[in-house]
């Protein structure tokens, strides 16, 4: 753990996450454009592949600090949070094989996958206060319309 | 001579088909990920039928879908739902618990824990593992279509079995049955036509006889039980009557084909607590049958060689201790014995045997568990509902 606490400035997940939450933010808010297939499409995978970058980030500082694999990941996220952070993937894969004509028809329930990701999302212990407080307004405003 | 063929025994000509869709079972707490897998196998199929997704959200909820549905075909388990080890528990429950071999499981995994994915791997007969961070469907396919087929084998398998062992069955089943015609013509030529009522050894030949024509129908009955055991059908709990253990035990001992006279001294009885259990008589005896083969296999060049059988009982449940001085079991096998197909000696036997006695204790109410030092001694012990 002495490898970790030595390189701790060097985390970039707290700055990944935040652009997530951006991401998240900018779906929550703008629904009406987002709802666009392409957009949708374009935003989720954008969420993965920064989630990916969480991962790698992860993967390298294990490497650097001649930590056993998975050590950082752990350290620091909960299995729950790990969760979280990896099932946006599988709305990717579900947009990955549907055609428009299938978007349009299960959309509504796509998005609502979505919201409750960005609502599972805003749980993650690491993410800053600011881009909680920014995903929890935007979620009260989603349930509310 | 014609042999009556119950319905069970008929060899079926067919060769296995699965006309209907593989049954997958989804465990795991994300909508994302059920409602993701659900719409790639909506859209595969395998050997011409299509995939049926059963979703669960709960350890609790897959204990009772699996426990009613015997055709599912692959369970694709979050080894992190609820819990750390909620994996470990579920690959137990369908293993040992349900012991259910055939359905396949894919774990969802990624995050490291003490959850022991290598072990669990082959202890439990895993087909793969899907980690999160490398999620595509591609992989999901690759990993569904490779344990569809593992199991599908294990149908084929499982399949041809039934049909060779009813071959086999039929074919004793006609010996025994002739066995037992020539025990009453010899029963007849001897009282009947030579009229030896008077002789002296007129009583030892009726024994004799009476132990033939016995020892057939108890064989002819557990040819019966064996096909149960590989066709895993339960025992219908409509037949069962109360038994009184003492009795049963003695008169398995008594019908037990030993392979060498001295054999049957190595049994130490105390039926001081005796008791009597509702269950079905042969099903008993043949569980009995078991454990004394596999005893006796251990004790044969052990002179000092025991078997101790002890009645206890209990508040809720009655048991009976089975107890040798043999060669014991390693500990890491303890647990996996009663899996069918696990033998120590691959040589001698099937390993069907312990797997059956499992289910037939289960089906009594009962269970049978095993405790051992290994190169000391080996224990199981029976338990029995009390009968009131």
């Amino acid at each position: 753990m002495r490898g970790v606490n030595k390189i701790q400035t060097e985390y970039s997940d707290v700055g990944i996450l935040s652009q997530i939450a951006e991401v998240y933010v900018y779906i929550l808010k703008d629904q009406e454009t987002s709802m666009e297939f392409e957009r949708v499409s374009e935003m989720v995978d954008t969420i993965d592949r920064f989630s990916q970058q969480v991962w790698a980030s992860y993967a390298m500082i294990d490497l650097r600090c001649k930590l056993k694999k998975g050590t950082t990941k752990t350290t620091r996220l909960s299995h729950s949070d790990y969760k979280i952070l990896a099932s946006i993937s599988h709305i990717k894969l579900i947009l990955s094989r549907s055609t428009i004509n299938d978007y349009e028809k299960n959309k509504k329930s796509i998005f609502e996958s979505i919201l409750k990701e960005a609502e599972n999302f805003s749980t993650i212990k690491i993410l800053s206060k600011k881009s909680k407080s920014a995903l929890h307004s935007c979620l009260l405003y989603s349930s509310i319309n | 001579m014609k042999v009556h063929v119950p319905e069970m025994f008929a060899l079926k000509s067919k060769v296995a088909t699965h006309s209907k869709a593989w049954k997958v079972l989804v465990v795991d707490d994300r909508l994302s990920v059920q409602k993701a897998t659900c719409l790639l196998l909506g859209k595969m199929s395998y050997a011409g039928s299509g995939f049926e997704t059963i979703e669960s959200y709960s350890f609790k909820d897959s204990k009772k879908i699996l426990k009613e549905g015997n055709d599912i075909a692959l369970v694709i388990l979050d080894v992190h739902l609820e819990g750390n080890d909620i994996g470990l528990q579920m690959m137990h429950y369908i293993r040992r618990d349900l012991q259910n071999d055939t359905v396949r499981v894919i774990l969802r995994t990624g995050y490291p824990t003490l959850f022991p994915e290598e072990a669990i791997t082959k202890e439990y007969h895993i087909d793969g593992c899907l980690f999160e961070e490398e999620n595509t469907f591609s992989k999901l396919e690759f990993e569904i279509i490779g344990a569809i087929q593992t199991y599908r084998k294990i149908l084929s398998i499982n399949h041809y079995l039934e049909g060779f062992a009813s071959g086999v069955a039929i074919e004793i089943k006609n010996s025994l049955n002739m066995f037992g015609l020539n025990f009453s013509t010899i029963k007849n030529e001897l009282f009947e036509v030579r009229n030896i009522h008077r002789d002296e050894n007129a009583e030892y030949f009726t024994e004799l006889i009476n132990k033939g024509v016995h020892i057939c129908k108890r064989s002819d009955m557990i040819v019966d039980l064996m096909l149960r055991n590989i066709r895993k059908a339960r025992i219908d709990d409509k037949c069962f009557k109360l038994i009184r253990m003492s009795s049963i035990v003695q008169q398995s001992i008594e019908d037990f084909a030993y392979s060498s006279a001295y054999e049957n001294d190595k049994f130490e009885l105390d039926f001081y607590q005796d008791f009597t259990f509702r269950g079905d008589e042969n099903s008993f005896v043949y569980v009995l049958f078991n454990l004394f083969k596999n005893s006796l296999f251990y004790l044969v060049d052990k002179p000092e060689g025991k078997i101790q059988i002890r009645l206890e009982l209990g508040t809720d449940y009655n048991a009976l201790y089975f107890k040798d001085n043999g060669i014991g079991i390693p500990k890491d096998q303890v647990n996996t014995i009663f899996e069918g197909f696990r033998s120590q000696s691959e040589i001698e036997n099937t390993g069907l045997g312990l797997a059956f006695c499992k289910q037939v204790m289960r089906d009594f109410g009962g269970d049978i568990i095993c405790q051992s030092d290994y190169g000391y001694w080996t224990q199981f012990i029976l338990t029995f509902p009390r009968c009131s």
